[in-house]
């Protein structure tokens, strides 16, 4: 048993608050403006700074570590709430490279910033049974044409490529999920940015017979299973571990303002019902971070990771919203105002948790582990 | 080194040895002749003593305890794996005598109080019970009413003391009363080791809903020397205070749970009539849901054990441990009734003949009364998170009222 954060993780937390604040914190109120709190600029600053590519070795281009590296990454960024296209943009593709054979360049180039991806429509082909594919590759003379409809892809409008995850009918039979770079200026591809609550950019992806040729394929048709899992657990743990971020933010602001505020000749933060309130929310908090960097030790022990990065992401859901619930009531009026930061960890935190899976979803692959059928 | 919240191969062999231990010790058949249900270990008096001795034969009390009083001088977790078989196993060896009155003999015991306590508790050879709480003061220790009057160089106790663990039994017991009339108690309170048989000593067992009895202990007048101080003669407040901030047994609620829980698994999974109760998606759910907890419930529990590992003050998450833990209890003895529907209601004492009517067999209904005095002992849910919210938050105390 040891728990102690590595030096590494001390300097990463460290460095990576230090320059975040430099940049500033997003203003409150953009999230809800046509151009939300998203900053390209400081994205890609985060990128060639080596912030965000912690956990690709370095000989891809990356800036090495593990994912419980990367867990202290997300979590300073949850932290702001600073949005970015992290889990998207970094970690799902980036990983999906890294896991398939003769895709260095791709990873090289996302990681070090010069073209910018995102992923489109992995969850429905983890479990057959959950959702039907609905995007499908049919052979064509020069390589593959692609029909079908994806919904939430996250920053879908900006990325540069999209890697959505087909189902290839050759002969009419379906081979399995297979993997495709499509530049997201392809003729017949169209994105719609959809307004959510969190103020994340999300769109939805249209493919009307785009071509693309065989050099578009990533991996080998229906290789994307073998890595499909792992990459999406891993996705999971780095959601989680924003949600600590903004729910460890969102509770150090209503401590602060509990013992400032002055209510009946005393300050809130000393009556019994918001300390009980406090004090749970603090559970919450100190739980839900060891639950996700318990779960990022496990998987850099190269562990079996379903049903801890399953686990941890349905608890961080509920702990956090928790988290921010209480927050929220205990700041009260001025709590709920737009101008004040407390709804961006609210919002963060309600935004991140159906994405990879919702709690119920999550909780029935957990219950997969322990009970039978 | 990377975080790890695995217990080290070396505490795993030693929890090995304690589960084979166990296993032995209490097998049904073993325990079978001796079920007490009037006793909190479901077990007799005779049963226990014999296992407490055994125990302290093969080195498993005090595993944490310094090597020079017979203790075992390893790290607390250690200890941790201990607790964590002794509660899965339902072994009379949560005992009072090792978990909460060999620390405060350690900080404040003389020498001779040292030689002969401790020895003999890590040998499994005394029985030593707590008794702070009285009738009316249960959280607020400063309303202590129980006197010690200066008598030559001894002092004369008189008072009550109630909801004491295992009174009835004990050799020994740990208490607290009033040294100095007229000044505030946090400047008037000593600690006293009193024997059980001093004349004057008398233990009435009340019943608790779940059959077994606490003790109420009234001194008239009982009388002792002055070595029956423990630490400094008007230091109590500040001993008690240390005492119960750095209470550790954060991991026989975690052993509990787990047993609890794997109960529930094999309910669950088990027939009953035709039907399979894990095939309910919402059973399903709510069982994922509470392995959740769990593990949630062991990591908190493993924080805190290793914070006090390594030095570091654990006041804290011990005290957020405790309130995870015993709330989690409660859950899952709500679930497991609730679940078992009309099975979820039959009673069996812990030790009872088993009725073979279905895996649950009378333990959940057991689970269900016995898990409420769990947030209420050892210093209340509310005063934890109280600490939890000014210690661990910085919350300020509220205004003192005149």
């Amino acid at each position: 048993m040891d728990l102690s954060p590595t030096q590494r993780q001390e300097e990463l937390r460290h460095g990576l608050t230090t320059f975040l604040e430099s940049h500033g914190r997003p203003e409150s109120e953009s999230v809800d403006t046509a151009d939300p709190a998203y900053d390209p600029g400081l994205w890609s600053a985060l990128v060639s700074g080596g912030w965000v590519t912690v956990g690709f070795p370095d000989a891809v281009g990356g800036r090495g570590g593990g994912i419980g590296d990367l867990v202290v990454v997300a979590e300073a960024l949850g932290r702001g709430p600073v949005p970015t296209p992290l889990h998207g943009g970094i970690v799902l593709c980036g990983q999906a490279l890294l896991a398939t054979p003769g895709e260095g360049d791709r990873l090289q180039a996302l990681l070090a910033g010069e073209r910018t991806f995102t992923y489109a429509n992995w969850e429905g082909f983890e479990e057959a049974s959950e959702r039907q594919p609905t995007v499908v590759a049919a052979v064509t003379r020069r390589g593959w044409r692609l029909d079908g409809q994806t919904r939430f892809v996250p920053y879908g409008v900006d990325a540069d490529e999209l890697l959505v995850m087909a189902d290839v009918r050759e002969s009419g039979a379906q081979q399995g999920p297979t993997l495709f770079a499509v530049p997201g200026s392809s003729s017949g591809l169209t994105t719609q940015l959809v307004p959510t609550l969190g103020g994340d950019r999300w769109s939805h992806v249209t493919f009307s017979g785009v071509e693309v040729d065989a050099s578009h394929m990533v991996g080998q048709v229906g290789h994307a299973a073998q890595w499909l899992p792992r990459v999406l657990d891993i996705g999971r743990v780095v959601l989680a571990a924003e949600m600590i971020g903004a729910a460890a933010a969102a509770l150090s602001h209503a401590s602060r303002w509990s013992t400032g505020r002055v209510q009946f000749n005393a300050p809130i933060g000393s009556l019994q019902a918001v300390q009980h309130r406090l004090a749970d929310a603090y559970i919450d908090v100190v739980t839900a971070q060891d639950s996700v960097y318990d779960a990022a030790a496990i998987i850099d022990r190269g562990e079996e990771t379903r049903m801890v990065a399953a686990a941890a992401k349905a608890y961080c859901s509920d702990a956090c919203r928790r988290v921010t619930a209480a927050a929220q009531q205990v700041c009260a009026g001025e709590g709920i105002y737009a101008d004040q930061p407390l709804h961006l960890w609210h919002r963060r935190i309600a935004s991140l948790v159906p994405v990879l899976g919702n709690v119920r979803y999550l909780r029935a692959a957990v219950a997969a582990s322990i009970l039978p059928g | 080194m990377t975080l790890d919240f695995r217990f080290s191969t070396e505490v795993e062999a030693f929890r090995d040895e304690v589960r084979t231990f166990l296993d032995q010790e209490m097998a049904a058949a073993e325990t079978a002749p001796f079920g007490d249900d009037d006793d909190l270990t479901g077990l007799s008096e005779e049963f226990e003593r014999r296992l407490l001795r055994r125990a302290g034969a093969r080195g498993f009390l005090g595993i944490s305890l310094p090597a020079e009083w017979g203790g075992g001088g390893r790290p607390a977790a250690f200890q941790a794996a201990f607790n964590l078989e002794v509660a899965a196993h339902d072994a009379p060896l949560i005992d009072t005598a090792v978990t909460l009155a060999a620390q405060p003999l350690l900080a404040w015991g003389s020498p001779e109080q040292q030689a002969f306590f401790l020895p003999r508790i890590v040998a499994g050879e005394l029985m030593v019970c707590i008794a702070y709480t009285e009738p009316d003061a249960g959280s607020d220790l400063g309303n202590l009413s129980m006197v010690a009057e200066p008598d030559g160089d001894g002092f004369v106790l008189t008072g009550v003391k109630s909801l004491v663990t295992a009174a009835h039994k004990a050799d020994w017991c740990l208490t607290i009363a009033r040294t100095r009339p007229g000044v505030p108690p946090r400047d008037g309170l000593t600690m006293f080791l009193l024997d059980m048989k001093a004349e004057g000593l008398d233990v009435r067992r009340r019943a608790t809903m779940n059959r077994w009895t606490l003790g109420e202990i009234t001194c008239d007048g009982v009388r002792v020397g002055s070595g029956a101080v423990l630490g400094g003669e008007n230091e109590g407040w500040r001993q008690l205070a240390a005492a119960v901030a750095t209470e550790g047994g954060g991991m026989f609620h975690i052993g509990f749970a787990r047993h609890l829980f794997d109960t529930l698994v094999t309910y669950v999974t088990s027939e009953h009539g035709d039907v399979v109760l894990s095939g309910d998606p919402i059973i399903r759910d709510r069982v994922a849901s509470l392995h959740g907890e769990l593990e949630v419930a062991e990591r908190l529990a493993k924080r805190a054990i290793w914070m006090q590992e390594t030095g570091r003050d654990n006041m804290v998450f011990a005290a957020m441990a405790k309130v995870y833990a015993t709330e989690l209890l409660q859950r899952l003895a709500l679930a497991a009734t609730d679940i078992a529907g009309m099975d979820g209601t039959l009673y069996r004492p812990l030790f009872g003949p088993a009725s073979s009517t279905n895996s649950g067999d009378g333990r959940f209904a057991w689970e269900y009364l016995e898990r409420v005095h769990g947030t209420i002992g050892g210093g209340t849910n509310e005063i934890k998170r109280t600490l939890i919210a000014q210690a661990g938050l910085g919350l300020p105390r509220p205004p003192r009222v005149a």
